[in-house]
């Protein structure tokens, strides 16, 4: 290094950067496949010509691809021009340098090599299978790691690909299916003919033909397997686009529908786009053509090069369907390999029942309305989205099987992008570490997750729930499930972002976590923060946040929330996020976020301003404030749980208002509800954010009064008053003594309540 | 054409000793740029194809590391601006607002631990990440960085200074106990 000496790193921090980023653990070996990459650059690459770059090769290869067929074809083709290029997608195969492939490319398409032109005819004019055996090789695999197809792979596999492209151009061909004589109709033993012209064509479908399958026959009732198109045993079947459903099936009854299989011991291989449900311009039109693909146990699709499922038809007709021990691959290629289910107005569906679907970019609710369930093995390379653009709606579910998501750091799970998604979760679901969800994810979007009774999320890092952009909409419904949250190292970002505020306090975006269920961290010392700008509503049962050690709220002026904050109904209970003691904090604020001790949170944010968010103070024996470092839980609960000792207060009498019931504890467990035992203190000050909304605005206070109160073991009995603006605020007017009630094993502050009720009225309750 | 050809030659064996000596830790540096190893790779591998094109332009007489680092970081910067242009398709925190928090003390990075370092390093905007990535990691200095970037030096001190400073805001927000 050629460093000026003045320029060295000459403060603590710039030290502490440096170190930090030449840590040995920071370092990471060059992977195999760079190396092999370079030494291929390096031994072929002749630098006085032009060397076309990686993305360049790409992109080439991108556009080839549109018209690209499969690399089993191209293995013959290359088998057939004496080997000079391998097809395999080996990366550490010579590949030579691009300027060679294209000429190689071009040399292809100048040969009359086509397959078709080759394959030899039946009698009825019929083609046999000639490719059998020549491109059966239809393999992927279904792992996440796998699934990150690296762009030097890819490159390999795209150049022998394009090279063949080009030859398949000069043979395109659309064709139509027209019925044999008797079922079962096959593939190979139709008769295939023209799109336009419908004179027969004498051949089957090859890799540069665009099929089309409509017309009479092929059609069923929803719950009739009969009268498929199949690939059956046995066949290879290949086309370039391939469209089932267009325009309109003959009978426009709203059952019907176009049928096609793969089945056990079939392969069928399309080198262009796959279609389900396709209405087309300049053409006598059916309203709603659809068509139903079911992969057969032992049937294996693979779609190089997109796959959409409902692609213009409205109605619910487009269906795929990979039936247990079937196996579809829309990977394995080079184009955009979007698997859309339900695109422009069309609607559609795919389910995975019990079987294996690899995806590179999925998107349910692409423009129209999809639905997708997952009950087998689902891998996605790249992205997920679901209500991908403006104006659509998707919905996927998970019920059982796996869910495999690769580049978790850079592309998110989307649900409700520019349009709304929901997304089910009700049965374990393992992402990969690093792992974010975004639920809202424009100005448009609006986004769902449920996480089910036996549903689970892990190795998440980062959760936006409406937090995104102003105008997302996010929430979070948690209906008994589990999200564990993949916690990080100190310094690490909130792991939990619930709307989204302007600077001015403005809501900008949408936000609410609702329900019961449990947020954990996947590891005790690490911790996981929540920002919260919406609201956290406990509902129905418990929801557990007590995982959570930190609230950050750190651009929120005083007041500024209005209703945003924690709330419980419906017999839910919210157990917040637990707190630290400070040495150098003159309160512990639990649910908020204040500014103190020089560090962190906005110098005018002093006030606790989430809705019952709270404070609090503990002293020891001689009335010093007690620091001792440890934590305080404490639990929301809905006013009409019965594991209430009392009489709640607010709810004796017509118009009282329960405004809020807390449970507190000072314990010795980090962020852990579960089997926290009390620390010892004598006396508590407290003060609470009450939901001064929930009272009436014509309230006539000369009647009625807001109170804190706590209860005593026999009693609730009047601990403070109301005040500042709009009553926003309870405290105890003195510190009250640690609870000693029979229940104050690990909450030994006790029971506190905040109510609006009548001047007058009776505030002791005995149980 | 004789001596075209020996021109190459040479061209591929420099390149390759350079590939041989500083490979590895360009790759460090790709990733710590990129944070996303496919994107690393690639930008590696264009690193030396553009190397291996523009020799002719390398002086022998400097130390290759810096003009291999700015080859690099120029790839970087362009690919920067294509994702620029396809921003909804890149998630990242929403970002707070740009307020380098002044009260904060300057030796607080210095107390965080060094994952927490470099995890907040990967929050930064990319443009910031590929300067602090140059001069903290590869060890170039501010002139050599501004010759390979075609910057002034000022400015690439003040986008450094910010760039710390940036750091600085996002690890006061949780080093400490209150995200112990």
């Amino acid at each position: 290094m050629e460093n000026d000496p003045t320029d060295n790193f000459d403060t603590a921090e710039e030290r502490a950067l440096s170190a930090a980023l030449k840590a040995p653990e920071a370092q990471e070996p060059m992977p195999p496949r760079l190396v092999a990459e370079m030494r291929r650059l390096l031994s072929d690459v002749r630098p006085a010509s032009p060397c076309v770059g990686v993305r360049r090769w790409l992109r080439i290869a991108a556009a080839l691809a549109i018209l690209a067929a499969g690399a089993g074809l191209a293995a013959t083709i290359v088998a057939n021009l004496g080997g000079a290029r391998s097809a395999a997608t080996d990366s550490t195969e010579d590949v030579g340098q691009a300027t060679d492939d294209t000429q190689q490319a071009q040399t292809i398409a100048a040969t009359p090599s086509s397959t078709s032109s080759n394959l030899p005819q039946s009698p009825s004019g019929v083609a046999g299978s000639p490719r059998r055996g020549a491109e059966g090789g239809t393999t992927f695999s279904t792992q996440g790691e796998n699934m990150n197809i690296s762009k030097t792979t890819t490159r390999t596999a795209a150049i022998a690909t394009a090279s063949l492209a080009l030859a398949a151009t000069a043979q395109a061909t659309d064709l139509c299916y027209r019925l044999p004589s008797a079922t079962p109709y096959t593939w190979d033993g139709g008769i295939w003919i023209t799109h336009t012209n419908k004179v027969v064509h004498g051949a089957v479908p090859t890799a540069s033909d665009n099929v089309f399958i409509w017309g009479t026959g092929l059609k069923a009732d929803e719950n009739d397997a009969g009268k498929p198109l199949c690939v059956a045993s046995g066949e290879v079947a290949l086309t370039k686009d391939f469209t089932i459903g267009w325009n309109g099936v003959a009978n426009s009854s709203s059952n019907n529908k176009i049928l096609f299989e793969v089945q056990d011991g079939g392969v069928m291989t399309n080198a262009g786009p796959v279609k389900l449900g396709v209405v087309e311009d300049g053409y006598t039109k059916q309203t709603n053509p659809g068509g139903l693909a079911t992969v057969r146990a032992g049937g294996s699709w693979v779609a190089q090069n997109g796959v959409t499922v409902g692609a213009s038809s409205t109605g619910n007709r487009n269906r795929i369907v990979i039936e247990q021990g079937g196996e579809m691959d829309a990977v394995s290629g080079s184009g955009d390999r979007e698997f859309i289910v339900a695109n422009v107005a069309g609607h559609g569906a795919c389910v995975t029942n019990a079987g294996t679907l690899a995806a590179y970019d999925f998107f349910v609710g692409g423009y129209g309305n999809g639905d997708f369930e997952n009950s087998g093995d689902l891998t996605v390379a790249r992205k997920f989205t679901i209500g991908r653009q403006a104006g659509s709606y998707g919905h996927v579910r998970h019920s059982g099987g796996t869910f495999s998501k690769g580049t978790p750091s850079t592309q998110p799970v989307h649900v409700g992008y520019n349009g709304t998604g929901v997304f089910e979760v009700f049965a374990p679901l393992t992402l990969q570490k690093n792992e974010r969800l975004v639920l809202g994810g424009t100005a448009t979007g609006d986004g769902t997750l449920v996480l089910g009774p036996n549903g689970s999320i892990n190795n998440v890092t980062n959760i936006s729930v409406g937090a995104f952009v102003a105008g997302a909409r996010g929430h979070l419904q948690m209906a008994g499930g589990t999200l564990t949250v993949q916690a990080l190292a100190s310094g690490s970002p909130y792991a939990l972002l619930v709307g989204r505020i302007g600077s001015s306090g403005a809501q900008q975006a949408w936000g609410d976590i609702s329900g019961f269920g449990t947020i954990a961290r996947d590891d005790q010392e690490r911790s996981i923060r929540v920002r919260l700008y919406g609201q956290v509503v406990a509902d129905g049962g418990d929801l557990d946040l007590g995982s959570i050690k930190t609230v950050g709220d750190n651009a929120v002026n005083a007041n500024v929330c209005g209703s945003n904050g924690w709330y419980a109904v419906n017999g839910g209970r919210l157990l917040y996020p637990a707190a630290q003691d400070f040495s150098y904090a003159e309160h512990t604020t639990i649910g908020d976020y204040v500014y103190r001790g020089g560090v962190g949170s906005r110098a005018d944010d002093m006030d606790i301003t989430l809705v019952n968010s709270l404070q609090l103070r503990l002293f020891d024996g001689s009335g010093a404030q007690l620091v001792d470092g440890k934590y305080n839980h404490v639990a929301l609960y809905a006013a009409d749980r019965n594991d209430i000792p009392g009489q709640v207060p607010g709810t004796a009498s017509q118009n009282d208002i329960a405004l809020g019931v807390w449970r507190l504890g000072h314990i010795d467990k980090p962020g852990d509800n579960a089997g926290a035992e009390s620390v010892p203190f004598d006396k508590a000050w407290l003060r609470f954010r009450i939901d001064s909304d929930a009272i009436p605005e014509d309230i006539d206070w000369s009647q009625f009064k807001v109170r804190l109160y706590r209860w005593d073991g026999s009693a609730w009995k009047v601990v403070g008053t109301a005040f500042g603006n709009d009553l926003q605020y309870v405290e105890t007017t003195t510190s009250q003594p640690a609870y000693s009630g029979a229940d104050a094993d690990g909450w030994n502050i006790g029971w506190y309540a905040a109510a609006l009720v009548r001047n007058g009225a009776t505030t002791i309750v005995f149980r | 054409m004789e001596r075209g050809q020996t021109e190459n030659g040479d061209a591929q064996r420099r390149i390759s000793e350079f590939f041989g000596e500083y490979g590895e830790r360009l790759w460090n540096t790709a990733l710590k740029m990129c944070h996303n190893r496919s994107d690393a790779e690639d930008l590696t591998l264009r690193t030396f194809e553009q190397a291996l094109r523009k020799f002719s332009l390398y002086d022998e007489s400097r130390s290759p590391f810096p003009w291999l680092c700015g080859i690099l970081a120029n790839l970087y910067r362009m690919d920067l601006r294509g994702k620029a242009r396809n921003a909804l398709d890149f998630f990242a925190d929403p970002p707070d607002p740009p307020d380098p928090a002044p009260s904060v003390p300057e030796v607080i990075a210095s107390e965080a631990d060094a994952e927490a370092v470099r995890e907040a390093l990967a929050r930064l905007p990319g443009n910031y990440r590929m300067l602090v990535v140059l001069r903290y990691f590869d060890d170039l200095s501010v002139p050599e960085i501004a010759a390979q970037l075609s910057l002034p030096e000022g400015t690439v001190k003040r986008r450094l200074h910010e760039a710390r400073a940036l750091l600085r805001e996002d690890l006061s927000r949780t080093i400490g106990p209150y995200g112990a």
